[in-house]
């Protein structure tokens, strides 16, 4: 075992905290989502000029190839930094379901404008969409709810039947309804009425299960990242605000609420690096079970972590000029996207969790 | 003992019933069942409505122009309301400075302003808080020196509740800033907004919506006669006003609004209405509490510290509620809806509000005293610790 980071990881690190921290204050923030597309087009294009866009690519699809740690690393300082960027949908979602299922030339050329950042691609989880055949390719009708980053793709990649497609945002029959998210970012609903695609337009099934898999991984580093943000804040808070004539963090009642934060935040610190190592699992029961648990965890974390950073800040904690309040609204929408905390915890019990009811040990 | 209201007080019940069904605007109702925020001509228009009938202010005596109820009078008309769900009496005006003028102003005093208050023709906003006196309201640093006919009144409040929406302003200020105690060197003044010297700076909250303020006075004059009970005693006025504030009430109507709607959504869903008939056995549970402290309040005047205990509760379970809500409505609930877009079709569950008054819903435990301060209450007065 060994979870240290290695030297270039490190570096990573620091370059990516260097690049949200020094171009994504605060008091930035407001003007970004005011833009036309809702994120900073600046902020989208330093990302992919120092590679973050082609991070999780295969060589020989143009990407560096890195793993789920690299991933986690910059899931954790969009999380701190609250980046209104679509990286989760084009590059994690979108992307890992193309590189990962479309055949490896048509991926490439896809891979190529979306590295770039010029085309947002989009990835639904939650659709009802027949694919039939038809001559000369496939026509797909149905609809698909919630699609993340959707309102700003060109390209969606969606689920059908038992495979994925790839459609163009343009293409006849596809009707696009965007809007923008309480907590950042925006999605889309879509409805296809026939609408055809062809051959080379497909992605296979296993890909969109890794296309999930990799997007709650990096929720779960978004939310340690944001979760152990609020926390330094609060503690901060705690130890200069003053009520009663002395600190509010010299109250024992405080103290213990802070504590109780920590342990939360270091489960989803674990969380983070669980995942993040989870995308080198082969086993794909082994990768259910544990997103699974992984998304099921940061739900809670999140939740909690949200309503107590708030209340510990008193009045200002609900004031939309305050960080805080969007740390929660953030941390809020996570636990929420991607299939919530029930839903995952249904999902772990069917698969059996960790543990088997027959004895660990049978004395002899 | 016998937990059953009387044959009259059913009544009253289906009195009050019929009287909403019959006068509250459909509009305002409709967005009161959506969750959205009605306007301020749609509040006043339904609390005018209740004060032709002599409902406006459910805990006023009869001697303040109130109807008199009685406890469980009081306790049914309110859950009416919170049920229906209709618009509460304006709480700056009913809850809070009507009560106030009633006990401690003058005569000249209460003829200006009560059935003013009772009707809206004043709106009023709560001028207590500041950046450094929160929970710690003694601290306060708006200062107010008498100069002939007037107050002069210098200082910057914060978190005015629709401060935008109103007339006068019932305002801490500090007149001794030498007293021995802090709490020695306030009092409470009445301002009128309109006066020269004031801006109101609206803060916009984490639900997107723009309900509380910033008031900044600046050479404020403020008549001599606007000063409520003695100068420098204004301690004992708030200390009135608060405990009215946080008497009784655990808006326990509210919260079963939420969990209608929370069964609406949820349809056939075992696991969601489960968790709704955890919230919901514990509601019942506290509507008893609610009972027995009422019950106890009977023909007494001062006000129940088990208060308390109500407000914690109350406030946690409508917390709850709102969070399972946003859970039954699920990620849909994400998506970002204005308060003015127009209203669905029919019966539709409107899911635009559910998210940000999950939001705003958690401001429920930090403001009319924090639920960490009225722990602190809880334990000095009702279990002798500390
Ligand atoms: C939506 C909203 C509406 C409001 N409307 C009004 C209004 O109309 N008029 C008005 O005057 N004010 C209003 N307020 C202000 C409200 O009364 C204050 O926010 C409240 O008193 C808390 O003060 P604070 O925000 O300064 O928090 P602080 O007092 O700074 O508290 C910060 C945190 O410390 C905790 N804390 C403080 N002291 C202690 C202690 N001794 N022991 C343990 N914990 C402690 C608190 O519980 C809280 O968690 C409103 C506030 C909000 C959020």
């Amino acid at each position: 075992m060994n979870l240290d980071l290695s030297d270039d990881q490190r570096m990573l690190k620091d370059s990516v905290e260097r690049l949200v921290s020094e171009r994504y204050p605060f008091e930035k923030r407001a003007e970004h989502a005011a833009e036309p597309r809702g994120f900073s087009e600046a902020m989208w294009e330093e990302m992919a000029e120092l590679g973050l866009t082609a991070l999780p690519f295969g060589e020989q699809l143009g990407g560096l190839g890195l793993g789920g740690v690299e991933m986690m690393i910059v899931g954790e300082a969009v999380g701190r930094g609250l980046l209104l960027e679509p990286y989760l949908s084009s590059i994690v979602l979108a992307g890992t379901a193309i590189a990962q299922g479309a055949e490896d030339g048509e991926a490439a050329a896809r891979l190529s404008a979306i590295m770039t950042g010029e085309t947002v691609a989009a990835l639904a989880d939650h659709a009802t969409i027949t694919a039939s055949v038809v001559d000369g390719g496939v026509r797909l009708d149905g609809a698909a709810t919630m699609v993340l980053g959707g309102d700003q793709a060109a390209l969606f990649v969606l689920p059908a039947g038992n495979s994925g497609w790839m459609v163009s945002a343009d293409a006849p029959g596809l009707r696009v309804r965007g809007y923008r998210l309480h907590g950042g970012g925006g999605a889309a609903d879509l409805t296809l009425e026939g609408v055809r695609v062809g051959a080379e337009a497909h992605v296979a099934v296993q890909a969109m299960t890794r296309a999930i898999e990799a997007g709650i991984a990096f929720l779960a580093a978004e939310a340690a990242g944001a979760t152990r943000a609020a926390l330094d804040l609060t503690v901060g808070y705690l130890k200069t605000r003053e009520q009663f004539g002395k600190p509010i963090g010299s109250n024992q009642a405080l103290q213990h609420r802070a504590a109780e934060l920590l342990v939360e935040v270091e489960q989803a610190s674990s969380a983070a690096i669980y995942a993040a190592l989870l995308a080198e699992e082969y086993d794909p029961a082994e990768r259910a079970r544990g997103t699974a648990a992984v998304k099921a965890v940061i739900g809670k974390v999140g939740r909690f972590v949200a309503q107590q950073t708030v209340q510990l800040h008193g009045g200002i904690g609900v004031s939309e000029e305050h960080i805080i309040s969007h740390y929660f609204r953030r941390l809020t929408a996570i636990g929420m996207l991607l299939g919530g905390t029930d839903a995952q915890l249904k999902r772990l019990a069917d698969l059996g969790g960790f543990t088997r009811p027959r004895a660990h040990l049978d004395l002899a | 003992m016998d937990l059953r209201f009387t044959a009259e007080e059913e009544a009253f019940r289906r009195e009050v019933r019929a009287f909403i069904r019959d006068n509250l605007d459909p509009v305002t109702h409709r967005k009161m069942v959506d969750g959205r925020v009605p306007t301020k001509d749609e509040i006043v228009a339904w609390q005018r409505a209740l004060n032709r009938r002599g409902w406006a202010t459910p805990s006023w005596p009869k001697e303040a122009g109130g109807p008199g109820f009685s406890a469980a009078e009081r306790y049914i008309f309110l859950d009416e309301l919170h049920q229906a769900p209709a618009p509460e009496p304006l709480s700056f005006n009913v809850g809070m400075i009507g009560p106030v003028i009633h006990a401690f102003g003058t005569s000249a005093q209460k003829e200006r302003f009560l059935a003013a208050t009772a009707n809206i023709d004043i709106w009023w906003a709560q001028g207590f808080s500041e950046q450094s006196a929160g929970s710690d309201l003694a601290a306060l640093r708006t200062t107010a020196r008498r100069e002939g006919d007037a107050y002069v009144v210098d200082g910057h409040k914060l978190w005015q509740g629709m401060a935008h929406h109103a007339d006068w302003m019932f305002t801490l200020v500090r007149t001794d800033p030498g007293a021995p105690k802090r709490q020695m060197g306030i009092s409470f003044l009445l301002i009128d907004l309109r006066s020269p010297g004031i801006t109101i700076r609206p803060i916009v909250t984490l639900d997107g919506r723009h309900e509380v303020n910033e008031v900044f006075l600046d050479e404020v004059r403020v008549p001599l006669d606007c000063l409520v009970g003695a100068e420098n005693a204004g301690w004992d006025v708030t200390k009135f006003l608060l405990s009215n504030e946080r008497t009784g009430i655990a808006r326990i109507g509210m919260t079963k609004h939420l969990i209608r709607r929370v069964k609406r959504l949820a349809g056939t869903d075992e696991a969601m209405m489960r968790k709704a008939a955890a919230i919901e056995a514990e509601l019942k549970i506290l509507e008893i509490t609610q009972l027995r402290i009422l019950d106890a309040q009977q023909g007494s005047n001062t006000p129940d510290p088990r208060s308390s205990v109500l407000k914690l509760k109350g406030v946690e379970l409508r917390q709850a509620a709102s969070e399972l809500l946003l859970e039954a409505a699920g990620p849909k609930a994400l998506e970002v809806v204005g308060d003015d877009e127009p209203f669905g079709s029919g019966d539709d569950e409107w899911l635009g509000t559910i998210m940000p008054n999950y939001a705003i819903l958690r401001a429920a435990s930090i403001y009319g005293g924090s639920s960490e301060v009225q722990k602190t209450i809880v334990a000095k007065t009702l279990l002798g610790l500390g």
